[in-house]
C-alpha cells in the first residue's frame, strides 16, 4: 500500500511517501514563481522517483496545508492541524501538546490521541511567527538558520520592545548603530519570539512539555529560548525532519481513510 | 507676548513661533539622533523667518516623543494635549482630531476651547500607521506622495489585503502584483485596508461636527478621501498639517503665562 502526504506551506512544499506505513521518501522544495500545481507536482514525481514507485502504483493521496485547495491531483484535501496532530502522534515520545511554527503562523495544539482537542493561534499578525525572524535576519546580514548557532555565543542580555515585526526591525538597526553584538541582538530577537509563543502555551494551561515541528523547529537558538521563556521541555522530533510531521501525518490518515473504505 | 513651541518626532521635528496666539514663523528640520541640535535647528529655522531673535521669545514649550531632551524648554507637555489645543485654534468647530504619523496614529476628542476629553492611539503596531505606506511605497518603487493618487485611479476593483499585519500586508501585495495585477488597483485595496483601520481608531472616541486631520498622512489624498467617504463628513485639514503639535505647544506656552 502506498500513501502519499503532500504539504503545500506558504515557503516550502513537503512530500511524504509511506509504503505498508513506513516512510520511504521525502523531498523538501521552495516555492517560487509559477504555478503551484506544477511545482507541488514535480516534488511530489521527485519523491516517488526517490522511493522508486511509479505514479499509477500510488494508492491515496492527502493534500495539506494553506495551499491544498490548488491540488487537483491529490485525491482528498485535509486541513493542516489534522494532520499535524496525526504526524505528532506518530512520532517517539508521546507529548500531550505540540507547537508548530512556519512562515506564517504559531499553534499550540493538545494532541488528544492523535486528534487536535484545543487551539490556539497567532492573531493574524507576522509578530511570533517565523516571517518575524526572516524580517530580523535582514539587517543583521545573517541567514535565520545561522542566527540559531550564533546565539548561543551571547553573553549579554538586551531586549527588543517593540511587538511589531516592522517596529521591531527599526529598533534592531538601532540596536546595531549602538554598536550591540550580533549575537546579543539575536539572542534577544529570539527571546521575543518565545514570549509570544509562551503566551500561546499559557492560555493552554499546564505545560510540562511539548513536541515542536515545523522548520523553524531546527533552529536550537529559537528552541532554548522557548524552553527558558515558558519553562517547559522542548522536544524537537529527531527520527524525521521536524519540517515533514505534517506531510507524514497526511499520509497516515490517508493509510487510515483507505483501511476504512476497503473494510466497508 | 512671543512664545514657541516644539514637537520632536520620530521622523521631523518642528517649531512654530506665535505672538499673542498668532503664528508667525514655522521651521522643520528632520530629526537626528542629536535631539538637542534637532530642537534648535527647528528654532532657528522658525525665527529666520519670523525675523525675531532668541531673546525675544519668552516661553519654550516642548512636546513629542523627544521633549525630555530639549534643555531649553521651560516646559514640557504631550503631543495630545498640543495637537488638540492647536488643531482647535485653526478651527474652532474642530471636535475630533486625527494625528498621524510615520509610527504612530492617534484619535483625539476635544471640547470647545481643545480641551482633550478622550483619546486613543496606536503606536505598537505598524499597520494602520504611516510606516505601512512608507513600506508600499518601498515595494512599488515609487514616492510618498505619488501614492495618493495612484490609489483613486484603482477604484474599480476590489482586492483583498490584510488589514491586520503590514507584514502581511505586504505579503498580499507581493502575490498581487506577481499575479499580474494592476498598481493602482493593489494601491486602492492597500489604503482600503489602513482606512479600516484608521476608522476604527476614529469611532472609539467618536465624531462630532469638524474632524481635523494632522501629521504627516494628512497630507495623502487617498487616505483623506477614503475617510470623508466612510465617516461622511468633511475633513479640515490645516495649510501645514505637520506643525499643528508644535504650534499647540506655543499655545499652551502662551496660556500658562497669561
Amino acid at each position: 500500500m502506498i500513501n502519499v502526504g503532500l504539504d503545500i506551506g506558504s515557503q516550502f512544499v513537503k512530500t511524504v511517501v509511506l509504503k505498508d506505513r513506513i516512510n520511504v521518501a521525502t523531498c523538501v522544495d521552495k516555492l517560487g514563481s509559477g504555478s503551484i500545481e506544477t511545482l507541488v507536482f514535480d516534488n511530489y514525481i521527485t519523491a516517488l522517483q526517490k522511493a522508486g514507485i511509479e505514479e499509477k502504483n500510488v494508492d491515496y493521496t492527502v493534500a495539506t496545508g494553506i495551499g491544498r485547495e490548488f491540488i487537483g491531483f491529490a485525491d482528498i484535501q485535509i486541513s493542516e492541524i489534522l494532520c499535524s496532530t496525526r504526524g505528532v502522534n506518530w512520532l517517539p515520545p508521546p507529548t500531550g501538546f505540540f507547537l508548530d511554527m512556519g512562515m506564517e503562523k504559531a499553534i499550540v495544539v493538545k494532541n488528544h490521541d492523535g486528534k487536535p482537542f484545543q487551539s490556539f493561534r497567532n492573531d493574524r499578525c507576522a509578530s511570533g511567527t517565523g516571517r518575524y525572524l526572516d524580517i530580523a535576519a535582514k539587517p543583521l546580514g545573517l541567514s535565520v538558520e545561522e542566527m540559531g548557532e550564533v546565539s548561543l555565543k551571547s553573553t549579554k542580555e538586551i531586549s527588543i520592545s517593540s511587538n511589531c515585526a516592522v517596529f521591531a526591525e527599526s529598533e534592531i538597526i538601532s540596536l546595531i548603530h549602538q554598536k550591540e553584538k550580533t549575537e546579543d541582538i539575536v539572542r534577544a530577537i529570539f527571546k521575543s519570539m518565545a514570549s509570544k509563543v509562551h503566551s500561546l502555551i499559557l492560555k493552554m494551561g499546564n505545560v510540562k512539555n511539548l513536541t515542536m515541528i515545523g522548520g523553524f523547529a531546527k533552529n536550537v537558538g529559537l528552541v532554548k529560548a522557548i524552553e527558558l521563556e515558558a519553562g517547559c521541555e522542548v522536544i524537537v522530533p529527531s527520527i524525521i525532519d521536524p519540517q515533514l510531521v505534517t506531510a507524514l501525518g497526511a499520509a497516515l490518515i490517508g493509510s487510515e481513510n483507505e483501511k476504512t473504505t476497503a473494510s466497508l | 507676548m512671543i512664545t514657541a513651541g516644539i514637537d520632536v518626532g520620530s521622523l521631523s521635528t518642528k517649531a512654530v513661533i506665535v505672538a499673542d496666539g498668532k503664528p508667525v514663523g514655522s521651521g522643520i528640520v528632520l530629526t537626528s539622533p542629536d535631539t538637542e541640535a534637532s530642537a534648535a535647528n527647528s528654532m532657528n529655522k522658525a525665527l529666520q523667518q519670523s525675523g525675531l531673535a532668541r531673546n525675544d521669545i519668552l516661553h519654550v514649550t516642548g512636546t513629542g516623543y523627544g521633549r525630555i531632551n530639549i534643555s531649553f524648554a521651560d516646559k514640557t507637555t504631550t503631543e495630545i494635549a498640543c495637537h488638540a489645543k492647536g488643531a482647535n485654534a485653526q478651527n474652532g468647530l474642530v471636535r475630533t482630531i486625527l494625528d498621524m504619523g510615520g509610527q504612530d496614529c492617534k484619535a483625539i476628542r476635544c471640547d470647545e476651547q481643545g480641551r482633550v476629553v478622550n483619546f486613543v492611539m496606536n503606536d505598537k503596531c505598524a499597520a494602520g500607521t504611516g510606516r505601512f505606506l512608507e513600506r508600499i511605497a518601498d515595494l512599488i518603487d515609487c514616492s510618498l506622495e505619488e501614492l495618493g493618487p495612484m490609489s483613486l485611479q484603482g477604484v474599480n476593483k476590489h482586492l483583498p489585503i490584510s488589514s491586520t499585519c503590514a507584514v502581511f500586508a505586504e505579503e498580499d501585495i507581493r502575490k498581487l502584483i506577481r499575479a499580474g495585477e494592476d498598481v493602482n488597483a493593489i494601491l486602492a485595496g492597500a489604503f482600503d485596508s489602513l482606512a479600516i483601520r484608521i476608522q476604527a481608531l476614529i469611532d472609539r472616541v467618536g465624531t462630532e461636527e469638524t474632524l481635523c486631520f494632522s501629521g504627516g498622512v494628512a497630507k495623502n489624498v487617498g487616505i483623506v478621501t477614503r475617510l470623508e467617504k466612510s465617516l461622511g463628513l468633511k475633513i479640515f485639514i490645516p495649510i501645514d498639517p505637520q506643525i499643528i503639535g508644535a504650534f499647540g505647544a506655543a499655545l499652551i506656552g502662551w496660556e500658562s503665562m497669561q
